[in-house]
């Protein structure tokens, strides 16, 4: 007669299982990120399309640089709606600030995924009128902002 | 003095007095010269930003379709392998092929892009979706492919739009799949 199946072995497996393919959906590292969450329409390069998506590349870092800048960055659309959990998302951060923020921000502190969780879900509503506040100095200054 | 006939001797007197004229007035070297530049400018032109930007670049090392039998390795086919996520017409039956455009049309710049695995070797590759823009709809080979895609209220996640963005024409003809590099290792 065959034994009875003890439910906390099934519990077990199913936990395993469970595991098993969350991380075979989601094993990436942060290059492939930000291909699949970014560059379709920042570009591998990072320049963006002039008048259509902002450039990254060089202006990442002019925008960390500033008060109000690292929340910005986690709040606007693209970042705060990307498919990835809040850890991922903070490595995101660090890789494309790295890649992309020029000597400025080689120093800049890494991206805390209990930071990005909380700002993330206040995505901003009007990003043109925030990046104008953020540049506000600049633009007082006769420069505007960059696109 | 020009002669009358035949044919074959008019033309022997139009190269003749061509090549003297050109003889009386140029000197060899400045022939020469004309010709060194023209060599060098030839292999100069590709050098020039042609609107080279704006093609995705393929990876260099993509896996070899040819293992692949079935549908799963025919580029012209909806359930190829790199098409997990496609919707429009393939490039492949469209005058062009899996990663490139026919020809009179171009490449947008803005893309959707998504992961693949491989039925050969088993692994992601990171898939580019660029829509090819400047002719009408091809409607041949329509492909609709839905994996790790998104409604559209997340758009760029979504691959129900015309991607023809940064591109001369908003017209899309077809859709290319560029395998970007292995996802794992990107």
């Amino acid at each position: 007669m065959a034994g009875r199946t003890d439910p906390r072995r099934v519990a077990l497996l199913a936990g395993a299982l469970l595991w098993a393919v969350a991380s075979e959906a989601r094993a990436f590292p942060a290059a492939t990120n930000y291909a699949t969450q970014c560059q379709g329409c920042h570009r591998a390069s990072g320049e963006g399309t002039a008048d259509i998506v902002p450039r990254i590349d060089g202006t990442i870092g002019e925008i960390l640089a500033r008060p109000g800048g690292r929340e910005y960055l986690i709040r606007v659309p693209g970042v705060a709606q990307a498919q990835l959990d809040d850890r991922e998302l903070a490595t995101l951060l660090d890789w494309v600030v790295q890649r992309f923020g020029g000597p400025t921000a080689a120093d800049a502190a890494a991206f805390l995924p209990e930071e990005v969780g909380r700002l993330r879900r206040a995505p901003l509503i009007d990003v043109t009128a925030a990046r104008a506040r953020l540049f506000a100095t600049d633009v007082r200054a006769g420069v505007a902002a960059p696109r | 003095m020009m002669p009358t006939a035949p044919k074959n001797a008019l033309l022997d007197w139009w190269t003749e007095r061509l090549a003297r004229r050109l003889a009386g007035r140029t000197s060899r070297r400045s022939a020469l010269a004309r010709l060194g530049g023209l060599l060098v400018g030839t292999g100069a032109l590709p050098l020039l930003p042609v609107a080279r930007g704006h093609a995705t670049p393929e990876a260099d090392d993509v896996p070899d379709d040819s293992m692949i039998d079935g549908p799963a390795g025919d580029p012209t086919d909806c359930n190829y392998w790199r098409n997990c996520a496609i919707d429009g017409f393939l490039c492949a039956c469209c005058g062009g092929t899996q990663s490139t455009c026919p020809p009179g049309t171009e490449m947008s710049l803005i893309t959707w892009i998504g992961t693949c695995r491989n039925p050969g070797d088993g692994r992601d590759y990171v898939v580019s979706y660029n829509d090819c823009c400047g002719s009408t709809l091809c409607m041949s080979c329509q492909c609709r492919r839905t994996e790790r895609e998104k409604p559209p209220y997340v758009l760029f996640q979504n691959n129900d739009l015309l991607w023809c963005f940064g591109t001369k024409s908003r017209a899309v003809h077809c859709s290319v799949s560029i395998v970007l590099g292995r996802a794992d290792e990107a």
